[in-house]
């Protein structure tokens, strides 16, 4: 049995091997293609970039950083932030590859990843996240320090003082109020309402202190400031239409350590240093956003030194293989990748089928195989990377054929005549099993899930679409199986993609059980009792195994040597610390 | 002759209607939205209520009319990704298009004419044969394939040419830079394009060449640099300049697949990308910029005929 999958496997990985060449000539051919994708991922945070996976020492071509981390059980990357040699150094310009045009304003849609990670170093957050001791941190960033009533229905943020935006203003709560109504504001196309819509208004106590009043109690709220919740400045934006701003977007004015300078479509976006930024001058001199939309390009830039860092695809790490100057970095992400179930299908909402769906897919050799072991099996939703709140100890569903065909025979489905799985009243088992279009990574794993289900005596028609249409399936439940992943902010709340009344959950899942330990977690004010509540709440999804878990990715870096001091965690992460990197001569 | 160009130009206006609404419709029938809504983080009513603040709710024909409006008024709209009016978009990435394709363009000519002449006279030898091979290897080389070599090549290995982008980002504006830039994507497409102008250049002549009128022109005694120029080579043109009037659009509309290699930021790229991500305003708006320059140059090629020949008679 072992030795068929083996088989499969192989193909697999060699198909994955032609990738890296094929996908070359692909990603050249089709590379508008995977713009869209990159788009539209980028808007869910993630993207091909961030989302399919992570390399390890296997290919050789990695520094230590990582390395000695990467053995550790848990996998996680070593708390340090990078190779610090020596004292930092004034001057340079770093640049960075960007897969799509960015527009710097934080408020509206697109909000695509491009977006997003330009902002990162215009605008600050109130607060934003750092890596420490294996696990991810909140702590302040325009914020002072915070405290909450002790129900958790009221924020109150003391503001740094003496912070000017960079036109010369000075940053107040006025600023912190308006950005927050904009985004609450419904007439407002707010691209990220989501992560903040436990606010029910935002009180300006003075001009440095501000409180959040919630609708509910809501522990992870500090958290939820962080995620790409960027500050704008009230003055140059009251009055204007805030979904098109046409003369903040030519010249927006941030509070962050580089200040704007141009943009040109097509060709890159340039930041300069902010000289009053108030956590210290940058070292940088500036930052150069190249628009890079092919891979390869982005690829061959940073083996010709003319770009200093840009996120890649484990196939590419080949290519990069004794590249001069360049190391390739393996940064821990909250992300997993799974296989949605869609509830509202009646053959689906037997557990055991799930169970059996579950033991038919070989995690560890999608890991090692496709994603040449740039990632770790998931056994949840929760990422390792929360720390104490992560349960390795619940159960999981290690590959094994026999168990899926049994299970299945169990909750009554046996093999038709034509070798397909049939239940008492005649139904056919099949699935149809959706993905989107142009993610190398993706598809290899769906393709091998299509050969594994077919074997148990499943029909599976597979429904590889664009993004726009993938996402319209998934969002109206037109699937069996589908295949997404979720990058999420570094706390364990999984209210919004699970709970049943929630309009994230997009697998049309109910569990009352489950619903009501949700709630009580996210609104504990006890951090030892919420750590409790999560580790019970992963017990019960993994026993119920809502979706298909596969991997936890980790995302791959390709920097020049010369960069120093960046952090070494998610880039969606690591650029609010630009102002800590400088260049080596 | 002023008659027929103001009888072409008012065709013209009616072919870019047509070409706008068979634009319109093809996007719109596209299936999946604009990407701008293909958001994960986006809520069912946040969908609901964008979907009608861009008038995408409303019946086809009223969208149509009232996008048509608009542009009578000189308002093409704003892009759905960039939120920055139309005009300005492709007035910025026309020019680069312009400058690569455009120099692609010369380049091949000088090279090709030469080519195919030389082809024709030498029609059947060594040299004839290695030329059409050159040529058809040109033409079968996919342009992602052979720009991503170009690249390896000269950028990486060498390290004498940049990998992509239109001048270095930071330096002074210098023509001898913004020539480095240009050099590989341009050649990528003159190798595109060779093979098509070398072919048609040759055929034209030896059509030409077998003509009494040569023939004549060599009983008289002529030369045979000045029967080549004079007699052969003007007429053989006219086929060429059928191909360049084909080329011509091209050169507006862009090569995207070669702007996208070396992350140059023109038309092609822009149209592609506007398509892809359903961003519908651009998309019209980048069509009807390139039906424009289809017209007009066909027009242009046709008076250029009767310039070369004066046995067409334009009416």
């Amino acid at each position: 049995m072992g030795e068929s999958v083996d088989r499969v496997l192989q193909q697999l990985r060699g198909a994955g091997v032609r990738v890296s060449r094929r996908e070359l000539l692909q990603l050249a051919m089709f590379s508008s293609a995977a713009l869209v994708s990159g788009a539209a991922l980028a808007a869910c945070g993630g993207g091909e970039e961030g989302g399919a996976s992570t390399p390890s020492g296997a290919t050789g071509a990695q520094p230590s950083p990582t390395a000695a981390a990467a053995t550790t059980p848990a996998q996680q990357p070593a708390a340090t932030p990078t190779t610090s040699a020596g004292q930092p150094r004034r001057g340079g310009v770093w640049r960075m590859a960007l897969h799509a045009n960015p527009t710097a304003y934080p408020i509206t849609i697109p909000g695509a990843l491009a977006d997003l990670l330009v902002n990162k170093t215009i605008y600050n957050c109130l607060t934003q996240y750092q890596l420490k001791d294996n696990q991810i941190e909140v702590v302040p960033d325009l914020a002072e320090s915070w405290e909450a009533n002790d129900d958790l229905t009221e924020y109150t943020f003391t503001l740094k003082q003496g912070v000017k935006w960079h036109d010369g203003q000075p940053f107040t709560a006025e600023d912190v109020k308006f950005t927050f109504d904009a985004i609450l504001n419904p007439n407002v196309n707010a691209a990220l309402r989501g992560p903040v819509s436990s606010i029910d208004r935002v009180e300006v106590v003075d001009e440095y202190t501000v409180r959040f009043v919630l609708k509910r109690p809501f522990a992870p709220f500090p958290v939820m400031l962080g995620y790409n919740q960027a500050i704008v400045p009230k003055h140059l934006l009251e009055g204007k239409d805030l979904n098109q701003p046409t003369e903040f977007i030519a010249n927006p004015v941030g509070t962050g350590p580089f200040k704007f300078k141009e943009f040109v479509q097509g060709s890159h976006l340039e930041v300069v240093a902010n000289p009053d930024y108030f956590d210290g001058a940058p070292y940088l001199d500036g930052i150069v956003f190249k628009v890079i939309p092919d891979g390869n390009a982005r690829v061959a830039q940073v083996r010709a030194g003319e770009v200093d860092f840009a996120v890649i695809e484990p196939p590419q790490v080949d290519a990069l293989q004794g590249a001069e100057n360049v190391e390739i970095r393996e940064a821990p992400q909250v992300n997993y990748y799974f296989f949605a179930v869609n509830h509202s299908v009646p053959r689906l909402q037997d557990v055991r089928v799930r169970r059996a769906l579950s033991h038919a897919i070989d995690k560890q050799a999608i890991v090692e195989r496709v994603l040449r072991g740039y990632g770790q099996v998931a056994t949840g939703p929760i990422n390792p990377l929360l720390g104490d709140y992560y349960n390795p100890d619940v159960t999981t569903y290690e590959y094994d054929m026999e168990k899926a065909a049994a299970l299945l025979e169990e909750a009554g489905w046996t093999k038709g005549p034509d070798g397909i799985l049939t239940n008492a009243s005649g139904e056919r088992f099949t699935i149809l099993f959706n993905g989107p279009k142009g993610f190398p990574v993706m598809e290899q794993v769906i393709t091998y899930a299509q050969q594994q289900y077919q074997k148990l005596g499943i029909e599976v028609t597979l429904d590889i679409v664009d993004w726009p249409i993938h996402l319209e399936k998934y969002r109206n439940l037109q699937y069996d199986l589908l295949m997404e992943w979720w990058i999420t902010p570094p706390d364990p709340d999984l209210y919004d993609h699970y709970h049943s009344e929630s309009a994230q959950n997009r697998w049309a899942y109910k569990n009352p059980q489950l619903d009501e330990l949700l709630v009580q977690a996210r609104s504990e004010p006890d951090r030892a009792k919420r750590v409790q509540l999560y580790h019970e709440i992963q017990k019960l999804i993994a026993d119920d195994l809502p979706v298909i878990y596969l991997y936890y990715p980790r995302e791959l870096q390709a920097m020049n040597t010369r960069t120093k001091d960046l952090p070494l965690i998610g880039y969606r992460d690591a650029l609010t610390w630009m102002e800590k990197v400088w260049l080596e001569e | 002759m002023a008659a027929y160009v103001v009888r072409r130009l008012l065709q013209a206006v009616v072919l870019l209607f047509l070409v706008s609404v068979l634009t319109f419709l093809l996007i719109h029938s596209a299936p999946g939205g604009p990407a701008l809504l293909a958001n994960p983080e986006l809520s069912r009513e946040q969908i609901q209520q964008m979907t009608e603040q861009l008038g995408l709710d409303d019946p086809l024909p009223v969208q149509y009319l009232r996008w048509l409006g608009n542009v009578a008024r000189g308002d093409f709209g704003s892009s759905y990704n960039t939120v920055q009016p139309v005009t300005r978009l492709i007035a910025e990435r026309l020019p680069n298009t312009v400058m690569l394709t455009g120099l692609a363009l010369v380049l091949s000519i000088l090279v090709a004419v030469p080519l195919g002449v030389l082809s024709a006279l030498k029609r059947n030898s060594a040299i004839d044969r290695i030329i059409a091979g050159f040529s058809f290897i040109g033409v079968s080389i996919p342009v992602f394939w052979l720009g991503i070599m170009l690249i390896i090549v000269f950028a990486v290995q060498l390290k004498v040419l940049p990998a992509g982008g239109m001048y270095t980002l930071g330096a002074e504006f210098s023509l001898v830079d913004r020539l480095k830039h240009l050099l590989l994507p341009s050649l990528v497409l003159v190798v595109a394009n060779l093979a098509e102008l070398t072919r048609y250049t040759r055929s034209g002549m030896i059509n030409v060449l077998g003509e009494d009128y040569i023939r004549t022109a060599r009983a008289k005694g002529l030369p045979n640099r000045v029967v080549l120029t004079r007699h052969a080579l003007r007429n053989a043109l006219i086929p060429v300049i059928t191909i360049i009037g084909v080329l011509l659009p091209r050169a507006v509309s862009g090569a995207a697949i070669t702007e996208t290699v070396f992350s140059w930021p023109g038309m092609g790229r822009l149209a592609v990308e506007a398509a892809m991500t359903r961003d519908y305003p651009v998309v019209l708006g980048a069509t009807l910029t390139v039906a424009l320059v289809v017209v007009l140059s066909s027009l242009v090629t046709d008076l250029l005929y009767a310039y070369i020949d004066p046995r067409i008679r334009l009416s």
